[in-house]
């Protein structure tokens, strides 16, 4: 091929490239959002009842891509409906740091995250079990978030909690039905 | 013969003056593209430059009424008659020279001749109150300011309300003095007070509820007697004090204070009630892990024993050398019942023996009693407590603030925790170490380590929330 046709070939290279660019419409620029760092959920999962009469409910973390330092989970119940509750840390965590740990009048404030020296943790899996037992056998109950729960994760400034999912359950049976997604607090 | 075909025997077969025509066919379309692109940026140029003018409401030289619009970007000025779209004008030359600034020129319609290149307008404060040319308008600046007839009317206008001195826009003039041999015609004393001048216009005394125009040039030696409740004004103290030996009284139905008159405390005294020196307030404040405080655990500032850091069980004492020995605190303090803010501010006081020390001079006077008071500093959390103040004096030592906040937010939680996992992990770290790791260099030992974690860990597991 000669070099007449290769710079016939260039240029119509060249015409098409500035073509293109001067009929594309142009975009603003997109400010980055904190719901694209945000990405991790938790849940409370149907509870389960063992053999003694001793209750328990897991609490689920899925972390998408983010990896995971901390969770401060701010959660209610009823007081009256469910008693000696306890929260204790799941596996997602290996060796945790137990933070925080509050339980009164129907309120849990707990926190734990990885230890001194560990790093973030993505995927999913129990980051924390609820034990309780019903003090009432009819009628159903909740085990909520409150919005004032938190997720840490590394390189992130903010909560990448994304949304929480408590359950509410019929305390007869124990069957449950889950609460609605609902976005975490910022 | 298929057009393809041809185009193909036209590159494979190329003569001289078929390439010539292509290229110059091709360098033709090649100017399409490049034409619109300049286009478009000269457009968003003029957009650009028209998005930084200011416009005001004004007139021509010629009265006519219309916006100004000032384009600081373009260097141009100009004028758009009411209703019509702008169009450049270039008023004309020799009315007045007025100021090189366009930013302080604009305001005032007035034709003026170009300076700089730029249509320039005289300024309104080029006149004074008569709207005659000042002396301000020759000695102050570059212009040269003229009499033009164009100009807005510029007549003194006299506001009633002017009539008081406490509130006087003007001058005031003549002296305050107590004066028995002032009688009004109601058999009650007066003084001789302070007239007020504004716009060329005068009024009688600021006692009088009704202030009135008197003729300008009036004898200032005349004496004008008081009457009526007093009036009073606004102070920021809430116990202001008189220098006639009086205590002030507060007007009830405006909040405003003044002196009495020793005989007849219905009537104002003639004297201005000050606030007079603010409260001197000293603060004792005890930080977290610094100095004599222990953290939220063990108040003791020794090292206990079993001091592990890296367990986190135990309190390892705390850094009695802090290297930031002069510290910043915020401060608010609240009407005893806590609803509203007296003061607030900051200040920066000094490492003294194992805790913060520092007196504040308040710009209010308190009365004596007890007041809530919020203490807070970086990294730690707002701590409420009550200073008692007497005779203007006071002390506030509230227990240590808590540390470990590093979001601002007046809280510890896990978003605190992975800024310090990121400090000492700097791999992690989110911020720059002189930012946020300096705040969580908690016991502020120049080092985030694990002294710094375990009294991390010992202050969130006991308090979350600042007050």
């Amino acid at each position: 091929m000669s070099r007449t046709v290769l710079l016939i070939i260039l240029l119509i290279a060249g015409v098409a490239g500035l073509l293109a660019l001067s009929i594309s419409p142009k975009q603003a620029p997109q400010p980055e959002t904190q719901a694209s760092v945000a990405q991790t959920s938790l849940a409370v999962a149907a509870p389960k009842i063992d053999s003694l009469g001793n209750s328990s409910a897991d609490i689920i973390i899925n972390t998408q891509g983010n990896k995971v330092t901390a969770v401060q989970m701010e959660m209610t119940y009823d007081p009256q409906v469910l008693g000696n509750v306890d929260i204790k840390p799941g596996p997602f965590f290996t060796n945790p740091t137990e933070l925080l740990k509050k339980i009164d009048g129907g309120k849990i404030s707990y926190a734990l995250g990885v230890g001194l020296g560990q790093k973030g943790v993505s995927g999913n899996g129990v980051v924390a079990t609820i034990s309780f037992i019903k003090l009432a056998n009819t009628g159903k109950t909740s085990i909520n978030f409150a919005p004032k729960s938190l997720v840490s994760a590394e390189g992130i400034i903010q909560s990448v909690l994304r949304n929480t999912r408590g359950i509410t359950f019929d305390l007869s049976t124990l069957i449950f039905e889950t609460q609605p997604s609902t976005p975490s607090a910022k | 013969m298929n057009p393809f075909r041809r185009f193909l025997d036209f590159i494979s077969y190329p003569s001289h003056s078929r390439t010539i025509g292509f290229l110059a066919f091709l360098v033709v379309l090649l100017a399409v593209p490049l034409t619109v692109n300049i286009a478009q940026k000269q457009q968003e140029l003029r957009q650009h430059a028209a998005g930084n003018c200011t416009t005001v409401q004004g007139a021509d030289k010629n009265g006519n009424p219309g916006t100004w619009t000032t384009c600081p970007d373009t260097g141009t000025v100009t004028f758009a008659p009411a209703g019509q779209s702008s169009t450049p004008t270039n008023p004309a030359s020799g009315t007045t020279t007025c100021k090189t600034d366009a930013a302080s020129a604009v305001g005032c319609a007035v034709g003026c001749a170009t300076v700089n290149g730029r249509n320039m307008k005289c300024h309104l404060q080029n006149k004074d109150a008569s709207g005659q040319c000042s002396a301000s308008c020759t000695a102050g600046g570059p212009w040269n300011c003229v009499e033009d007839a164009s100009c807005p009317n510029t007549t003194p206008t006299c506001d009633a309300s002017k009539g008081f001195i406490s509130s006087c826009q003007g001058t005031a003039v003549g002296t305050t003095q107590n004066n028995a041999a002032c009688t009004r015609s109601d058999g009650t004393k007066g003084i001789t007070v302070k007239e007020c001048q504004s716009n060329n216009c005068w009024y009688d005394s600021y006692f009088d509820t009704t202030p009135t125009k008197i003729q300008q040039g009036k004898d200032l030696g005349h004496q004008w007697c008081y009457g009526g409740s007093p009036v009073g004004i606004q102070l920021a103290c809430t116990n202001p004090t008189c220098s006639n030996g009086t205590n002030p009284i507060k007007v009830q139905s405006s909040g405003n204070w003044y002196c009495p008159n020793p005989a007849d405390p219905s009537k104002d005294g003639g004297v201005a009630p000050t606030c007079g020196t603010g409260t001197q307030i000293t603060f004792l404040i005890g930080l977290d892990g610094i100095g004599g405080a222990g953290d939220q655990k063990n108040p003791n500032p020794n090292p206990a024993p079993g001091c592990n850091p890296a367990a986190g069980t135990s309190s390892c004492g705390s850094n009695q050398s802090p290297k930031h020995p002069n510290r910043k605190f915020f401060y608010q303090i609240f009407t005893p019942d806590k609803k509203t803010v007296i003061e607030q501010g900051q200040t920066t006081i000094t490492y003294d023996n194992g805790r913060f020390r520092g007196n504040v001079t308040l710009k209010t006077s308190l009365a004596d009693g007890v007041y809530p008071i919020k203490v807070r500093a970086e990294a730690y959390l707002a701590r409420l407590s009550n200073i008692s103040i007497a005779n203007n004096v006071g002390v506030v030592s509230p227990n240590p603030l808590v540390t470990g906040s590093s979001t601002d937010t007046n809280t510890i939680s896990v978003l605190d925790y992975n800024n310090l996992l990121g400090c000492l992990l700097h791999a992690q770290r989110p911020y720059p170490l002189d930012t946020i790791c300096q705040l969580m260099d908690l016991n502020d030992d120049g080092v985030v380590d694990q002294l710094d974690y375990n009294l991390f860990v010992r202050e969130f597991s006991v308090v979350q929330q600042g007050d």
